[in-house]
């Protein structure tokens, strides 16, 4: 197995880019952590947060 | 029992950045519309220097940008942000100084920009006294935020106070990291970097300026301004958390797709693409929240003009999110770059997504700043219509015409030659293109003015409340919830501090390789400093603006290599302060123009064009051939550029007015004897425009014949 990983990381013909793949695999990870954090939210402060806008706290509105 | 405080939102504020928003919209939208007819007509800068396309166009986008959408921007920060928080801005003295200075600091580009003064960085031309005034006015808007978001009276901070944050401290950064310059006068500058690391750095810039001045404050004031209009909440609070964070981590690096196939070394323009392409995911991600928040509201979009500009707007930021990327491919970008389809794709963003989301802003907050309706829905109709027919017949044409100009100069002909070895005929062809263009910028400018009668009669009907009552609960102390995401939703300061790692990443891993790794740009032992009457001519050429319409960057394409000569080298701009790779070629790539023609063709074909290249859309530039050369500050441009490292001799700076009369002899004679009689030649700014041309690509050989 090892020996397989091996021959395919020096398999390319110029090497591989570590420069351009290692923020891409850094960022994956980073997005699988944000995916897994954010499923488990609280949906009902969600749906607090998400209806801040629409509060109508100003006298006015109310009044009306 | 929850003690309920009474206070009063500052509207005063919100209006005084409307009203300026649309006073520069008027005016920066009008200098567009002046140099798109100019590029059909190019008489029409009257023969005036500061009316030239060169001179005018970063007006044009510095006014868009930072006066139209920027004070746009402000408006809609300043109204979403107190409510969001239940608490009045902190400092009405900050606020006001914050307007005053932006405004200020927009009369200083409109009086510099026009009169050449620039640092030739793109959407940063404002030279350096005018930087450290942005820096100024930047960090009250910043602590009028930060204190706000202190005091206020909701522990939670909303998703778009999240893009305000991000955008307040991106913004920051690029400025500081992008305005790194030593003056050499009191007006003037050169930037500490060089070639292509001043390249890669301007593009970290300027691509984010457009990431976090164009797109995410939209995006906070989408946050808040859709949910409103159409009464409904956010479609996903958690694909925000998602496409937030993704979105200002991902945005950052995306700036090398701007320098694909130059001479940036090519792991960065690698990163570039890659990272451009995987943005589509977040920038989708908001457009589909965005739109999503609409489901069930669509009966409500048909009736009502400001659903249907926001509606407009962020499907065009989806559009142009998509082609942006794929713009970024390098296969792709062979074809797009330096062509009107930039220029496109620029225009989908800014007209669409910032115009349309402006105007739907401005329709909303109007009538409830005064307290009124709007004056006429049926009018806020017909400026829809027709801006979106204007967008529509401004950008189809431009595509049309970068698809022309690219394929155009890459045909060959079957025996191996350029079918179009004048660039010319490449340029003719798309004139047509650009007078339609022309059309529907008109189109959606009369669209504006619409907009502006409108909101006036609105504004004269209502009565306006500068200070509006609310009232909320008190907040003793900030409710957090310590749970995945949230623990940071309510801690401002950790939020500013993860938001900057997350932006700050990015531009570090390309950068400091670049700069620091001497084998990302090999140096070439034949190029030397430039003359000191090249570097006066090279300083006119910034100051004209030519690189708004040529490059100065042969990519390593047979079809360039054959137009142009040999593609260029990282080491050959290594003396280059500021870059001038330019994105655009209205006309031809100049890298090689040194040479190609002889001193008397460039001497007519500043005065005139059209007399050695009949058909061009050049305009004329005769004010070279009456002014005379500035020495004033030639030795302090040498001690700045010896500072910075250009290997000037210690005490060179005393003598180079002298070597640069005497090299402006030299081409003055050559003049005189081909039949240029002016009275004062060498003294004449034309001789030393024609230094620097006649330098421009000859340190190194020729290498593939050039066509003619």
């Amino acid at each position: 197995m090892i020996s397989r990983i091996k021959y395919l990381i020096n398999s390319g013909e110029a090497g591989i880019n570590w420069m351009a793949i290692g923020p891409l695999i850094f960022f994956f990870v980073l997005l699988i952590t944000i995916f897994i954090v954010t499923a488990m939210r609280s949906k009902s402060l969600d749906a607090y947060d998400a209806n801040l806008p629409l509060e109508g706290n100003d006298i006015e509105e109310d009044e009306n | 029992m929850t003690k309920i405080d009474r206070f009063y939102y500052d509207n005063d504020i919100v209006r005084k950045f409307a009203i300026a928003s649309i006073v520069f919209g008027i005016i920066g939208l009008l200098v567009g519309l002046t140099i798109a007819f100019q590029l059909f007509l190019p008489d029409w800068n009257l023969g005036i220097p500061w009316m030239t396309y060169g001179r005018l166009r970063p007006l044009h986008t510095n006014a868009a940008i930072f006066a139209f959408v920027g004070n746009a921007i402000f408006t809609g920060v300043y109204y979403s942000t107190q409510r969001l928080v239940k608490t009045r801005m902190w400092s009405k003295k900050l606020g006001c100084f914050h307007f005053w200075s932006w405004q200020a600091i927009i009369l200083a580009a409109a009086i510099t920009l026009p009169l050449g003064i620039t640092s030739s960085h793109e959407y940063a031309e404002l030279e350096w006294p005018i930087d450290l005034a942005i820096a100024v006015s930047w960090i009250a808007f910043g602590i009028n935020l930060i204190m706000t978001l202190v005091k206020r009276r909701e522990s939670h901070i909303y998703v778009a106070i999240w893009f305000y944050i991000s955008t307040w401290i991106t913004v920051t950064m690029l400025h500081v990291g992008n305005n790194l310059e030593i003056p050499f006068d009191v007006f003037k500058s050169y930037p500490v970097f060089a070639g292509v690391h001043d390249a890669l750095i301007q593009w970290w810039y300027g691509h984010n300026a457009v990431a976090f001045f164009l797109t995410t404050p939209y995006l906070g004031l989408m946050y808040y301004f859709v949910p409103k209009a159409a009464n409904r909440p956010v479609y996903s609070y958690k694909l925000s958390v998602i496409h937030f964070w993704t979105l200002i981590f991902l945005y950052i690096w995306a700036g090398p797709h701007h320098l694909l196939y130059t001479a940036l070394p090519d792991w960065a323009q690698s990163l570039g693409t890659v990272m451009s392409l995987m943005l589509i995911a977040p920038s989708w991600g908001g457009m589909l929240n965005g739109l999503l928040t609409l489901r069930g509201a669509w009966d409500k979009v048909r009736q009502d003009p400001v659903l249907k500009f926001f509606v407009v707007a962020i499907t065009a930021y989806g559009m142009s999110t998509f082609e942006g990327p794929m713009m970024s491919i390098k296969s792709v970008n062979a074809i797009t770059h330096y062509t009107d389809w930039t220029i496109a794709h620029v225009h989908v963003g800014t007209l669409g997504w910032n115009g349309f989301m402006t105007f739907g802003m401005f329709y909303y907050l109007f009538p409830k700043l005064y307290k009124t309706k709007l004056y006429s829905t049926k009018l806020a109709e017909w400026h829809f219509w027709l801006g979106t027919i204007g967008i529509i017949l401004w950008v189809i044409p431009m595509y049309w015409a970068g698809v022309t100009e690219q394929l155009s100069w890459k045909q060959f002909s079957p025996d191996g030659t350029l079918v179009y070895g004048n660039f010319l005929d490449t340029v003719t062809q798309v004139i047509p293109m650009y007078a339609i263009r022309a059309v529907g910028g008109t189109l959606y400018y009369i669209g504006l003015l619409m907009a502006v009668w409108n909101l006036w009669k609105t504004a004269a009907q209502g009565t306006f409340v500068a200070n509006e009552e609310a009232e909320a609960p008190a907040l003793e102390r900030i409710q957090h919830v310590n749970k995945g995401h949230r623990w940071i939703e309510s801690r401002m300061g950790a939020f500013y501090f993860w938001a900057f790692v997350a932006v700050f990443i990015g531009g570090m891993v390309e950068i400091i390789p670049t700069i620091l790794v001497k084998s990302n740009t090999p140096t070439i032992a034949s190029v030397k400093p430039y003359t000191p009457l090249e570097l006066q001519g090279r300083d006119l050429y910034i100051r004209e603006g030519c690189v708004g319409c040529h490059s100065q960057m042969i990519r390593p394409f047979r079809s360039e290599t054959a137009r142009y000569g040999q593609y260029s080298k990282a080491g050959e701009f290594i003396y280059d302060r500021p870059f001038l790779f330019g994105s655009k070629r209205t006309g031809p790539d100049l890298h090689r123009l040194g040479g190609k023609y002889p001193n008397k063709w460039h001497y007519d074909h500043m005065f005139d064009p059209r007399s050695t290249s009949p058909g061009s859309i050049m305009p004329r530039y005769p004010w070279f051939q009456e002014n005379d050369i500035d020495y004033s500050s030639m030795e302090s441009k040498i001690n700045v550029l010896r500072m910075l490292g250009t290997p000037y001799a210690e005490g060179f700076e005393k003598k180079a007015t002298d070597l640069a009369k005497k090299q402006a002899k030299e081409i003055a004679a050559n003049l005189n004897s081909n039949g240029i009689k002016t009275p004062g030649l060498e003294n004449k700014e034309i001789v030393a425009l024609i230094a620097y041309l006649q330098r421009l690509g000859t340190d190194i050989g020729k290498g593939e014949t050039t066509m003619k």
